[in-house]
């Protein structure tokens, strides 16, 4: 069956090629750019001061680096037209909320407020910047097939990791909330839109301006220090590292903005009848995610500011030769680093309790216990940073305490393991895709969660850390943890975006050879950390050649699933084009009664919910209006 | 067999509203509740924001490397930053002042209102000046570093808010030359103003605290 509306086909518009060609798009966008960059070199070459007279002295000078990405980026978001609407403000001219969603594929290459069309704009944004990650993944692991540096230089391979992990976690901080939240958190609340459109869309362009300025790091000798950037390597690093720093700054601008506005829109725009404890669990996962966007997100800023200060007009932040100190970066940033580990973790969780329910056709388990865990998870997640820094020579009586704060986690985190095995106790369930990647989740967020008590525990971190083995873990929670629910969604939600399915043998292939693959990828690792692997260093002992050579080979089929992935999605959404029923899921979520492809406004009239969403047994109600929303 | 997909090429995935179907406009309250929730996260980001200034301030204090913190001819000129922190409370009030006449049905709130502005224009100015006037610079120690970054990014941040009530003053006035724009998407747009003004006003008031205390951190500490 296929629910298609009929669409009306576009008006072609009469204009000639070259005049569409002119405006606020995308190709303006990078002409003003790249314009943008080029005046910003030259402009920061003209800067001088008496502090600056190092630079003068030789060929790096960041304080040009640093202007020509800034103007890069102005110039960027100003072809495609972000700075319109506050100059019309300035003038006076009145609020409006929509821009640019007429018909047609042009909408995807731009400013567009749609909040679908930013859904979809994410999604293949930021696979897009996913897969460049991925293929560093797979150099980092063709190096390792040798224990000591063949295929690149010491220098290049820790560029090399840096980038992997820089562009991991900078860009799927929002790999669930970038599409999927976007997508459908409005649809779940019964709105028409997100609160804030214009920012909705700025937070996708500055993410996509980051990407594009971490990648062009390698032009300026990379940097080295990892994702984590501590001073005083930091201070001391080539220009590379200015794209660092522009990249984690554009990232958490773009971070602290999406927070934001998905926190003003839950608080605001649910329709009527749609209580707190009606909230949809994925709901509640993305509002505490954004709640730890909003408040970590900015002390990451401020701390970038902060180095870039120190690597160009001389401030003495991180010098200690200068009266600074390197461990307040340590500190600044893992203020910020341990939130966005749960920013990362967090969407998963709301995945996985989402579609459980829908594949085992029974209501959430513990719904309550379950956002207590969540918030729970986001409040303490501020006090434990230092678990970091233990061996860093921080006071020794500071230990303890953040041991204990790192383990206290657990609990919270227990209660969302807790929901997950109570709503999967006795069911019948159906093992669809989705389905797969959640239970997936359970298997490795197990094991990630308690690897993490032994990387939490002082005495046991002093022989763990910096080891592969907290490689290892954190590869458990984040790669097992999110992308594993990142793809239970793309499963499950895709075809309701683009009313296409996925083909499912291919989608099977997909699911086993990740899960066996990953697996065989990581679990070695905590062994080979164990045996003394140092993270970020091409040279190990020569006795665990034979391991290594087993995670790399494992390491390019969990590649290769990757690719099986890839030309599922291009040929079930370019080639067969199959319709997808109505609701093949048979969810009770809202996004799932209304007409697939999902109209621009959503919904004709405001929704009214009278129950709670995993009550399978009632219809829910999709339709009668009421105008006044739901109080606070 | 014909697909039944053809309905839906790339770049269609989402149709346009079906003629005839009318869309019934936003309730207003919808968007004032947004600003005004928007207008607390924002406080509490620039919270955090400023935290990670603060923290740096008296770690870098209390650890005094090579007793590097503050050598003794680095003060910043206090009859400036005096000027520059009375400018931004007063420019404070004046908004507050704005917004209770605007809640109270006054017509002549966008007075006070670009008084703010001035104000706050006002007290970046004259923080711009004691930058050339103070005896030292970002490269003279821990505290110098502190003090020239943390009070250029306020000023940033003051500058950012004065833009956001310039647009209420420009709203209004244009609103009243040219009475009840509709925007289409959310009613009558100029239902907006009082809520805008209010969030702003909140804002406003809160930068300010934080300019106090950067002001006693800095200047009096
Ligand atoms: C295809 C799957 C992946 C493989 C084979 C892989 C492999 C690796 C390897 C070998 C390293 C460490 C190299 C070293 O320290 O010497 C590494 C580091 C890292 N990876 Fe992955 N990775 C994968 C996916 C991911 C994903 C999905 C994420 C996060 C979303 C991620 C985040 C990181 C981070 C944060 C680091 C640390 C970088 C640093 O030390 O600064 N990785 N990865
Ligand atoms: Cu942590």
């Amino acid at each position: 069956m296929t629910t298609t509306a009929a669409v009306p086909t576009p008006q072609p518009t009469g204009r000639p090629l070259w005049r569409r060609l002119i405006g606020f798009n995308l190709l303006t966008a990078v002409a003003l750019g790249v314009g943008g960059y080029y005046l910003g070199w030259f402009i920061g070459h003209q800067i001088s001061a008496k502090s600056l007279a190092y630079q003068e002295k030789t060929s790096e000078n960041d304080v040009a680096l640093l202007v020509a990405y800034l103007f890069g980026v102005v110039g960027f978001l100003i072809g495609l037209g972000f700075a319109n609407y506050p100059v019309s403000r300035l003038l006076g001219r009145p609020a409006s909320l929509r821009e640019k969603e007429e018909e047609g594929i042009g909408r995807y290459f731009g400013l567009c407020t749609d909040h679908k069309v930013v859904g979809m704009q994410y999604l293949i944004g930021i696979g897009l910047f996913f897969f460049i990650g991925g293929v560093n993944a797979m150099l980092i692991r063709t190096e390792l097939l040798h224990s000591t540096p063949t295929f690149v230089g010491p220098g290049q391979y820790i560029s090399l990791v840096g980038m992997h992990g820089t562009m991991m976690m900078g860009m799927m901080t929002s790999g669930i909330l970038g599409p999927f939240a976007n997508y459908f958190v409005p649809i779940m609340l019964g709105a028409r839109r997100m609160a804030f459109p214009r920012i909705e869309a700025l937070t996708f362009w500055l993410l996509m301006a980051a990407g594009f300025i971490l990648t062009s790091t390698i032009f300026f000798g990379g940097f080295p220090t990892g994702w984590t950037g501590y001073e005083p390597l930091n201070d001391q690093a080539v220009m590379g590292m200015d794209s660092y720093i522009i990249f984690f700054a554009l990232v958490g601008i773009s971070m602290c903005l999406l927070g934001l506005n998905m926190m003003a829109t839950i608080i605001t725009m649910r329709a009527p009848g749609l209580t707190w404890s009606r909230l949809p669990i994925f709901v509640w996962s993305v509002l505490a995610t954004a709640v730890l966007m909003v408040l970590a997100a900015p002390v990451l800023v401020a701390t970038l500011t902060m180095a870039a200060l120190d690597r160009t007009i001389d401030t003495s932040f991180f010098i200690p030769g200068g009266g600074g100190s390197s461990y307040l970066f340590e500190n600044l940033f893992w203020f910020f680093g341990h939130p966005e580990v749960y920013i990362l973790a967090l969407p998963g969780f709301g995945i996985v309790l989402e579609l459980l329910p829908v594949f085992t056709r029974k209501p959430l388990w513990g719904y309550r216990l379950a956002v207590s865990g969540m918030l729970g998870v986001t409040l303490l997640s501020f006090f434990v940073w230092q678990h970091h820094l233990f061996v860093s020579g921080i006071n020794a009586d500071l230990r303890p305490f953040y041991m204990l704060s790192t383990e206290i986690i657990s609990i919270p985190t227990g209660f969302i393991f807790l929901c997950a095995m109570g709503t999967l106790w006795k069911a019948r369930s159906s093992f669809s895709v989705p389905m797969l990647f959640c239970l997936a989740w359970v298997f490795n967020f197990l094991i990630g969660g308690l690897s993490g008590v032994f990387v939490s525990d002082t005495p046991s971190d002093t022989s763990t850390h910096g080891s592969f083995f907290t490689m290892a873990h954190f590869h458990y929670t984040i790669m097992g943890g999110l992308i594993f629910t990142f793809f239970a969604a793309i499963y499950y939600w895709v075809p309701k975006m683009t009313g296409l399915r996925f083909n499912e043998r291919l989608a099977k292939l997909h699911f086993w050879l990740m899960f066996i693959a990953f697996n065989s990828t990581f679990l070695p690792l905590f062994a080979i950390g164990m045996m003394g692997q140092p993270r970020r260093v091409s040279q190990y002992a020569p006795n665990l050649h034979a391991l290594n050579t087993w995670v790399s080979i494992s390491a390019f089929v969990l590649g290769l699933s990757m690719l099986i992935f890839i030309a599922n999605t291009v040929y079930s959404m370019i080639f067969v084009r199959l319709p997808v029923a109505m609701n093949p899921w048979r969810s009770k979520s809202i996004e799932w009664q209304i007409p697939t492809p999902v109209p621009v406004y959503n919904f004709e009239q405001v929704p009214v919910f009278d129950s709670d969403p995993y009550d399978y047994g009632t219809p829910i109600h999709v339709g009668g209006t009421r105008p006044e929303p739901a109080g606070a | 067999m014909a697909s039944p997909s053809e309905g839906l090429p790339l770049g269609r995935t989402v149709p346009p509203v079906p003629a005839g179907v009318e869309i019934p406009p936003e309730p207003p309250d919808v968007g004032a509740r947004a600003l005004s929730v928007a207008s607390r996260l924002l406080a509490g980001a620039t919270t955090f924001f400023f935290l990670a200034f603060i923290f740096a301030y008296f770690y870098l204090r209390s650890i005094n490397v090579e007793h590097l913190w503050r050598h003794g001819h680095i003060d910043p000129n206090q009859a400036l930053g005096g000027a520059m922190i009375g400018c931004v409370v007063l420019s404070a009030i004046l908004a507050i002042v704005s917004g209770r006449q605007m809640k109270a049905g006054s017509r002549s709130w966008p007075a006070p209102a670009a008084g703010a502005v001035v104000l706050g224009l006002a007290a970046v100015a004259l923080q711009c000046i004691e930058y050339t006037r103070q005896h030292f610079g970002p490269t003279d120690g821990a505290y110098a570093s502190v003090f020239c970054a943390w009070t250029a990014l306020y000023l940033i941040a003051v500058l950012g808010t004065m833009y956001w009530l310039e647009t209420q003053v420009a709203t209004e006035l244009r609103a009243r030359r040219e009475p009840a724009p509709t925007s289409g998407d959310i009613g009558r747009a100029d239902e907006l103003i009082a809520p805008a003004l209010d969030a702003t006003v909140f804002y406003w008031a809160f930068l300010a605290a934080i300019g106090v205390v950067t002001y006693v951190v800095l200047y009096l500490l």
